[in-house]
């Protein structure tokens, strides 16, 4: 029994759930056909996802809504040793976790981006299999594992690997209405709902009571659904020429067909559902090879950079959104969906590509692996092993050496067997070092991206301040989903500032750069130098922040403390850049027709990226950061 | 127990007292989010609230908890000496029906921020870890405060507040004035101090209970509920909690006023205080310019 129903509240209708037909579809269809493999739910804050997983499970009398909680730990979502019987008895009995309570339920993962990836993959492994094979903590068990997979995710807050979307059977992209009329009923029977929850349900009963048999009609109904050979070739026809990687996206799509016929009270598959299911089983899979595509290209793109700076983000984008236009005609079928308006087509369509967008939140910054070998992270933004104790708990290991950060659950498991034969004292349980089990738990990194601006009276100092700060502020709009921290230090005279301090604020960035000193000298050595034992104080603080530099210079050293040549000094701090584990992007800000080409012996010396700063179009440095650095 | 800062003793803020008041009257609007500098009184109206709710505790969330204390976990005295697994419960299960107050909200640990959105978004804390498996309810009033100079929140988290307050430092000298004077007075006596204010906290109490009796009997028109959707649509706010939110935060903002009608500029007040948070936030924007936007968009409606 759900804990709503225990303590005797009454959840919102689904019924009464206006609009978010899509979400409402691809549910049902899931009820009726728990092999199409789950749904995953995208959307912004506050788009009743969660409302509609949690009234489906109420609707359905023979379906719970199991709930896999965040701070899960792998033991109690496989299911570990029974521990109080182990102790007592010294046997090694297996207690079921939440995968055994989920089947034939539906299993519900709330904003499951930001769940551990171990734990999702897991998860989707047991689903796909359908059997739970549970070989832990001296445990061997396995049972039956069948249930529908219901997930949610604000894609604000990061994305999926392309290779876990996949696997989620369908997949909608949750929008908040944008028409008045719609809004207004919303907040009108929200509040109805709130008034008095018993009086609203009840209102509801008859209209739960006609979906629900509608429900079991189909059910019964689905073994019997014809898919002819011809509408079988049209789903093969529309997947390949979707690009669809593997055969999930086929596969779910003739079986959400299936269903959907069977809820229409059909006896075969028409034209008219795969339309309708056609979005729900491939939008997430479409997306797929296009990003992979993209991908490609920002690696050759890398290796042509220097030759090609000028190929914009913006011609990507129209060949792209030519592939699309071109899916539709070639497909020479109707476009999107029969019941919809022409406009609201367009605008799905301008969603979905802002979506691809939001999902290269997964591929972000990514470091040179080699130079970053130190750090324990993988580079990537995302979520990571760690080592403080510090993080979520997600599972144990055998600890090596000195123990730290103890997981007694898992270390009392271990321990429980061997308790029959350890000599009592007046505690009930014995623990022996060999029981000793340690934490793994996992955090998330974001890099420190540092500024190092070149201040002095050279050309254009002003135009190099400005785009140092329009792409600190452009960083830092993105800074609490990525994690990152930004800071600008600047040099000129005989002296380097830090004037802003690694952050993830807007608002002091806002306050600190708001007037920045330009004039003076070029002391480049002593910038480099004292950006070095900033990263290391840094290093010191917080090792798992992985640096990385964006030095805007035109290379022209011109003062050095002591007597040496301050060119050479310069070089010579480049060289021992080099070997630390820190990613360098020189941005060369030399302007005029002659050229030294100061700047790019620099970026040689400290093997740093290059790019010219008067290639970019204003604005676009924060940009081409981001790009390098994938 | 220590004494505290009365609520009605606190020095101008008259933004933030009503904010907080709002919440007490209709928890249902779901807390508040409060931004501003070091020592603006931010923390003591909080606490002071609780003078406020008679039936209701203040639960700290410490920015430095530990996952296991904020959802609870196995009780490790309890396994040792009996060999039997039992749930200790964490903050969260103190929290159910009280109010939960996050200082520097923007501080806490990432992990931490998941689980307190999972937790608020179902009113349930489901705990499945450690090996034990244990849920219970937990509805609470959300209050954070917060310096952003100190670093963002996450948009997720923003929208779970019901509504955002930014207060800063009082200006006027002869106020200025008045709060070291008060502070002085209260260090030295406390007790004294709070007595001053007795009369006027009890005005206070009575004015939240005729409030709350008026509040289900507050009628919100057709008219009203299209001006809150054309504001948050014109506006760009993200999902539906805006508009709900707005509309209770408005049918609270009339009961106090003593109205049993949800007027027009009831909904912009409530406007105001509901969706500086939720609207997009662009470069060189300070948290201030969302309220100048509101403002634009009257004076565009009104030409």
């Amino acid at each position: 029994m759900s804990i709503e129903k225990e303590i005797g509240h009454k959840l919102y209708p689904f019924t009464a759930i206006v609009g978010q037909d899509q979400v409402k579809r691809a549910l049902l269809l899931n009820v009726i056909c728990p092999q199409i493999g789950g749904v995953l739910l995208s959307g912004q804050k506050g788009t009743a996802k969660s409302t509609i997983v949690r009234s489906l499970g109420d609707l359905l009398p023979n379906k719970e809504v199991i709930t896999l909680p965040l701070n899960a730990t792998e033991d109690r979502i496989l299911g570990s040793i029974d521990l109080e019987k182990a102790l007592q008895s010294g046997e090694q009995h297996f207690e079921a976790g939440i995968l055994a309570k989920a089947h034939n339920q539906i299993l519900y993962i709330d904003e499951v981006n930001l769940l551990s990836e171990s734990l999702v993959n897991t998860i989707l492994d047991v689903a796909a299999s359908g059997v739970n094979r549970v070989e832990r903590e001296g445990i061997s068990h396995e049972h039956p594992c069948r249930f529908i997979l219901v997930g949610t995710m604000n894609p604000e807050e990061g994305g999926l690997k392309p290779q876990l979307l996949d696997r989620f059977g369908f997949f909608v992209d949750v929008n908040a209405s944008d028409n008045i009329r719609e809004r207004v009923e919303i907040i009108s029977q929200r509040l109805a709902y709130e008034a008095n929850p018993q009086l609203f349900c009840k209102q509801q009963k008859e209209k739960q009571e006609i979906l629900l048999d509608q429900i079991n009609r189909a059910e019964n109904k689905l073994k019997g659904i014809d898919l002819d050979d011809h509408v079988l070739q049209l789903i093969a026809d529309v997947c390949t020429k979707a690009f669809c990687a593997g055969h999930r996206g086929d596969l779910a799509l003739a079986l959400g067909t299936k269903a959907l016929a069977a809820f229409r009270n059909k006896s075969k598959v028409d034209l008219k559902e795969v339309m309708d299911v056609r979005d729900l089983a491939l939008l997430h899979r479409l997306r797929n090879l296009q990003q992979e595509q993209q991908e490609q290209q920002n690696e050759n793109q890398q290796e042509e950079q220097e030759q090609n700076n000028e190929s914009s983000q913006n011609e990507k984008k129209e060949e792209d959104q030519d592939q699309k236009h071109s899916l539709d005609q070639e497909m020479d079928i109707p476009p999107m969906d029969f019941d919809l308006p022409k406009k609201e087509e367009q605008t799905q369509k301008e969603e979905l590509f802002d979506m691809a967008d939001a999902y290269q939140i997964g591929n972000i910054l990514e470091t040179d692996k080699d130079k970053l070998q130190r750090s324990k992270g993988s580079g990537k933004r995302s979520k990571t092993k760690t080592n403080l104790k510090m993080g979520r708990y997600v599972k144990v290991k055998h600890p090596k050496g000195k123990i730290e950060d103890l997981a007694f659950d898992a270390t009392l498991r271990a321990a429980a067997p061997f308790q029959k034969i350890r000599k009592s004292n007046d505690l009930k349980v014995i623990i022996e070092p060999s029981d000793f089990r340690k934490k793994v738990r996992e955090k998330r990194i974001g890099n420190t991206i540092l500024f190092l601006v070149d201040a002095s009276g050279s050309m254009g100092v002003q135009k190099r301040m400005i785009e140092a700060k329009t792409a600190v502020f452009s960083l830092l709009q993105d800074a609490y989903k990525k994690r990152d921290r930004v800071a600008l230090m600047s040099f000129r005279g005989e002296e380097a500032e830090m004037l802003l301090p690694p952050t993830r604020s807007i608002d002091l960035a806002y306050k600190k750069l708001q007037d920045i000193k330009t004039g003076g000298r070029t002391p480049l050595a002593l910038a480099l130098d004292q950006m070095m034992s900033h990263l290391k104080a840094l290093g010191v603080k917080d090792k798992e922040l992985l640096p990385v530099i964006v030095l805007l210079t035109d290379g022209k050293a011109n003062w050095v403390d002591g007597k040496t040549n301050p060119l050479e000094s310069a070089y010579k701090k480049a060289e021992e850049l080099s070997n630390e584990p820190v990613k360098i992007v020189l941005v060369d800000t030399e302007t005029g027709f002659l050229k030294l080409g100061l700047g790019s012996n620099l970026a040689q010396k400290m093997e740093a990226d290059y790019i010219r700063l008067d290639q970019l179009r204003a604005g676009e440095l924060a940009q081409k950061v981001k790009e390098i650095l994938n | 127990m220590q004494t505290l800062y009365p609520f009605a003793g606190i020095v101008g803020q008259e933004q933030m007292k009503k904010a907080l008041i709002l919440n007490v009257i209709n928890p249902k609007i779901g807390g508040i989010l409060i931004r501003g500098e070091k020592g603006t009184a931010k923390s003591t109206g909080v606490r002071a609230l609780i003078n406020l709710l008679p039936d209701n505790k203040v639960i700290d969330l410490p920015i430095g908890a530990t996952e296991d204390r904020v959802v609870g976990t196995i009780d490790i005295e309890h396994a040792l000496k009996n060999g039997e697994k039992k749930f200790e419960a964490g903050i969260l299960a103190n929290a159910h029906n009280n109010l939960l107050y996050v200082d520097e909200v923007n501080l806490l640990d990432d992990h931490i921020v998941d689980i307190l959105l999972d937790v608020a978004a179902m009113g349930v804390n489901v705990v499945e870890r450690e090996g034990v498996s244990y849920s219970h309810p937990s509805k609470f009033i959300l209050v954070g405060t917060m310096n952003p100079e100190e670093g963002d929140l996450r948009p997720q988290l923003l929208d779970r507040f019901g509504m955002t307050i930014d207060v800063t430092g009082e200006l006027d000298l002869e106020k200025r004035v008045e709060v070291i004077k008060r502070r002085l007075a209260f260090e030295e006596n406390a007790e004294e101090f709070v007595m001053q204010f007795q009369e006027e906290h009890k005005q206070i109490v009575a004015k939240i209970k005729e409030a709350q009796q008026l509040l289900p009997k507050v009628k919100v028109l057709d008219k009203m509920l299209e001006l809150t959707a054309e504001i948050t649509l014109d506006l760009g706010v993200d999902g539906h909690r805006a508009d709900i939110t707005m509309i209770k935060t408005a049918s609270t903002i009339a009961a106090y006023d003593g109205v049993d009608e949800v007027k027009r500029e009831h909904i912009l007040e409530a406007a105001e205080l509901v969706l500086p948070h939720r609207m997009r936030r662009l470069p060189f924007d300070n948290a201030v310019l969302s309220a100048t936007a509101l403002d634009k968009w009257l004076e565009e409606k009104s030409c």
